[in-house]
């Protein structure tokens, strides 16, 4: 039988994101238990379950489509979830034989494993890049210590309000006021924007191209100016059968026989078998751990300034040198970090700025002649892709921040470095099917036009994944800030690594071309972590022990 | 493998520890046992500067980043020191159930647990040299003394048989005494000339390795001839198929000792594989990718003149000079 999801049991957000849903606004609020009152605090998350959002499918999902004579989940206005840390575990009483299953990252937090992940939480290396308060306060304060993640996703179009602000600000003066009456659980102040009790999220707002001046609509793209979004996981259980031949090409695994499959459940939800096909080690009892996982929450700050100046001057070089005037190099250089050109179109689908064009020009051609066969074709192409056909990196470097996240087919280690096209051709992802990761995220912040980086602008992202060692921190520390996977040494992902005094990043060509690679020169600081924490999702059923104390991990 | 290989000699010598007390060679009042007294200061040993971000190097001074001792010998590439306290307890020994049964031992019984009669101090180290004799050793231990003398010295008065009086000969002696054969070397710079990856018991044409198909040949052809002479002899049966079976025997044991013979001699030493050329070409390599992001799109004239510049400032083919520090990983 094939696996089916209780998704009544799992928690929204984890199989799909809110965002595609047509969620663009989101808030997100930290909270602190009083362990003294262990119990107030569980009859505050006995309340709060019953308003949690869950994976079930609604009616008005474009998804599915449901018989109507059934019993179906309601779209809500606000989408609320919860997550807890380690010490709010703790805090609310779970039993310590069930807290030592848990994983010794999760245990430690993300805070503690800063040197890991090349964080600089106390700004030791530039003082700009110091986190923000809330995530540093337990260091010296007790009572604010990290204990849970509220977090609320509001509709585009809420029944009950006249916009998805107005239904957070509800959704959040709700939570604010019952913590007020409950006095056991407090929410903690110290988020870097405007209000320091919570930190928003949202998609980022553009003209529309289709309306007239002044139509705006909401935006795909994140502050560097890539649409953003498009590649994320695909795993067994995930979508109903229908949807699923569509999205797993490109998204789950890579078979020797060139087709793609889903991903092993495994290593996004615990209690399932992973991709070394163990269950893999989780919190007693099952009923605990069963549906539940892993959230690494990363407030990652864009310096915008930096990186548009840093481009417009080194597309100078790179022009002069690969005979591209100024708009083309300034662009192939971002596609080269990026991997993707600005609108998400992958250099393996197009490698020159020209045939990027041509791509461009057939998408809209198909969509201005409604022909939906064509723009599917095309748009699915933004996925479907390997990096065979580009063993010496001379269309995607090695080194992109796209190939480094997600190398798809490229490390097959019976692959060897001098392959043949026939060979590279049938190369798996089976050292890649281990590293991958749910990416849950909003831009926040910006202003415009800007002036400087001391603003708050940047890309709140939640990684989901069934272990955070395995696949997170190996991607963040192995792949992101060391390069020695992709031949390229020392260096760090172009995009959002640490580029330290003697940074560089390279840009191949083939040997056909008969032109040299071009060597992009210190790239300033792009994106600093300005804060974050590990927290376990729980499912419904884990909620429940939680909230009752029922916990027997006997 | 042997002790030397590829131009590199691998030691390892196992020292006993002295049993009794000693005096805290940190100069405190307190009374240590001299196995802890080798742990306090072989763990008060500066190490190499692995890590540019580490926390740790943020209070290091930069004169005390090459502090290492070892780093103080030109020939030592990797060297460390660790207290073997006893033998690891395996559990019980492995017994055939149904056999237990039979004839026991009875289960219930304990077993005896072996253990070291005191601990030993394991120096393992490998580094530059000529060839595996034991003066190319005792060559090595004098370097050695010469360059970190006073913290061998430190390490070496709580291990058994070390003289105070005459220490760098008993330190010499010591290692002499308590070393084992290496049987599995980490040789990270090897020879890679022709012939590499071939058959070594059946190898290709040229390098040094075709020595082998020579040497094959004559066994090869006496079992042939052999054949031939005892089919046109007019012999059969029984004693063609014992005379084949006795040249087979022949060629399988001339076989076994040719693979032992290929296995214990070294492979030759890898082109520059030696401690100051490592160095130096780890500086080069640093110093010319700066070159090269430093001089794109220069004309052909303009990068002549700044390669020559760049062969001057940093001497590509001297060794000795500018070169990266031993023990840093970045120069």
């Amino acid at each position: 039988m094939a696996l089916k999801l209780d998704l009544s049991d799992i928690q929204g957000n984890v199989l799909i994101a809110y965002g595609r849903l047509g969620f663009p606004k989101a808030r997100c609020v930290l909270l602190h238990v009083n362990k003294n009152q262990a119990a107030k605090a569980r009859a505050f998350l006995e309340e709060l379950r019953g308003k949690i959002t869950t994976a079930e499918l609604w009616p008005s999902s474009k998804t599915v489509d449901l018989p109507k004579d059934i019993v179906t989940a309601q779209r809500p206005d606000v989408a609320i979830n919860v997550a807890f840390t380690f010490m709010g575990l703790v805090a609310m009483g779970v039993p310590v034989r069930t807290l030592r299953g848990f994983p010794d990252e999760f245990q430690q937090g993300m805070l503690d494993r800063a040197e890991i992940l090349r964080d600089d939480p106390y700004g030791h290396g530039r003082p700009e890049s110091r986190w923000d308060p809330i995530w540093l306060n337990e260091r010296s304060d007790p009572h604010a210590e990290i204990h849970a993640l509220v977090t609320f996703h509001a509709s585009a179009q809420p029944t009950h309000f006249d916009r998805p602000e107005a239904a957070l600000d509800d959704a959040f003066q709700w939570l604010n006021q019952r913590c007020g009456e409950n006095e056991a659980v407090s929410i903690l102040a110290g988020h870097g924007g405007p209000n320091p009790l919570y930190q928003d999220m949202g998609a980022l707002i553009e003209q529309d191209p289709e309306g007239p001046p002044g139509r705006m609509r909401y935006s795909r793209s994140e502050h560097f100016g890539f649409a953003d979004g498009f590649g994320d996981p695909v795993f067994e259980g995930q979508y109903p059968d229908k949807v699923m031949a569509d999205r797993v090409v490109g998204q789950g695994k890579r078979t020797a026989d060139q087709t793609w499959v889903p991903l092993a459940t495994g290593e996004f939800l615990l209690g399932y078998p992973d991709e070394a096909q163990e269950v893999p080690g989780a919190p007693a009892p099952l009923d605990f751990s069963r549906n539940g996982t892993f959230l690494a929450y990363r407030k990652l700050h864009q310096n915008v300034k930096a990186f548009s100046e840093y481009i417009a001057s080194t597309a100078t070089r790179y022009g002069a040198s690969h005979g591209l005037d100024q708009e083309e190099a300034e662009e192939t250089l971002k596609a080269k970090m990026a991997g993707r050109w600005s609108d998400g179109v992958p250099l393996m689908v197009a490698p020159t700025y020209g045939e990027w064009q041509v791509f461009r020009g057939r998408l809209a051609k198909a969509k201005a002649d409604n022909n939906e066969a064509e723009s599917n074709r095309l748009s699915q192409k933004l996925t479907d892709f390997t990096y065979a056909a580009d063993t010496d990196g001379s269309k995607c470097p090695f080194s992109s921040h796209l190939r480094r996240a997600n190398p798809r087919d490229m490390l097959d280690p019976t692959v060897p470095a001098n392959a043949t096209a026939e060979q590279a051709a049938k190369a798996t992802s089976v050292l890649n099917n281990r590293r991958r990761l749910l990416r849950r995220g909003l831009p926040y912040g910006g202003a415009t036009p800007l002036h400087s980086d001391a603003v708050e602008q940047g890309v709140l992202l939640l990684f989901l994944c069934s272990n955070l060692f395995r696949q997170f921190e190996f991607i963040q520390q192995q792949w992101m800030q060391y390069g020695l996977d992709f031949n390229a040494g020392n260096d760090t992902c172009p995009l959002i690594g640490n580029h330290d005094s003697e940074a560089k990043f390279v840009i191949a060509t083939s040997a056909e071309s008969g032109k040299p690679p071009f060597i992009c020169d210190r790239p300033p600081q792009f994106v600093e972590t300005r804060g974050g924490a590990y927290f376990f999702v729980p499912s419904m059923t884990s909620l429940r022990l939680i909230a009752q104390g029922l916990t027997d991990p006997t | 493998m042997p002790n030397f290989d590829g131009g590199h000699y691998f030691l390892t010598a196992f020292v006993p520890v002295r049993q009794g007390l000693t005096k805290d060679p940190a100069g405190t009042d307190r009374i240590l046992s001299h196995v802890h007294a080798i742990k306090e200061v072989l763990a008060s040993l500066p190490t190499e500067n692995q890590n540019p971000y580490g926390p740790a190097d943020v209070h290091l001074a930069e004169g005390m980043l090459t502090t290492a001792p070892f780093s103080r010998d030109l020939r030592t590439h990797l060297a460390r020191m660790v207290v073997i306290d006893d033998v690891a307890y395996n559990g019980r020994q492995h017994q055939d159930a149904i056999r237990t049964a039979v004839r026991g031992p009875n289960p219930v019984l304990t077993e005896a647990v072996d253990h070291l009669p005191w601990p030993y101090l394991a120096f393992i180290s490998d580094f530059d040299a000529a060839d595996g004799t034991a003066a190319t050793l005792t060559t090595y231990l004098r370097g050695l003394w010469s360059v970190m003398g006073y913290e061998l010295g430190a390490i070496f008065e709580h291990c058994q048989g070390f003289d105070p009086l005459d220490p760098e000969a008993s330190f010499v002696a010591l290692i002499a005494k308590g070393q084992i054969e290496t049987t599995l070397s980490f040789n990270d710079y090897y020879w890679s000339g022709q012939g590499q990856g071939e058959s070594l018991l059946w190898p290709g044409a040229g390098g040094p390795v075709s020595r082998t198909r020579e040497a094959l040949l004559p066994p090869g052809l006496a079992l042939l001839a052999l054949g031939v002479l005892a089919f046109w002899s007019g012999l059969r049966g029984g004693l063609l198929l014992l005379a084949l079976m006795a040249a087979l025997a022949a060629a399988i044991y001339w076989l076994y000792r040719r693979v032992l013979s290929l296995g214990f001699a070294p492979f030759p030493t890898a082109p520059r594989s030696d401690l100051p050329s490592v160095l130096k070409a780890l500086y080069l390599q640093r110093r010319f990718i700066r070159f090269m992001v430093e001089q794109q799109g220069q004309s052909p004239e303009a990068l002549k003149a700044a390669f020559a510049d760049f062969v001057a400032e940093h001497r590509p083919h001297d060794p000795s000079a500018p070169t990266q520090k031993p023990a840093t990983y970045f120069s």
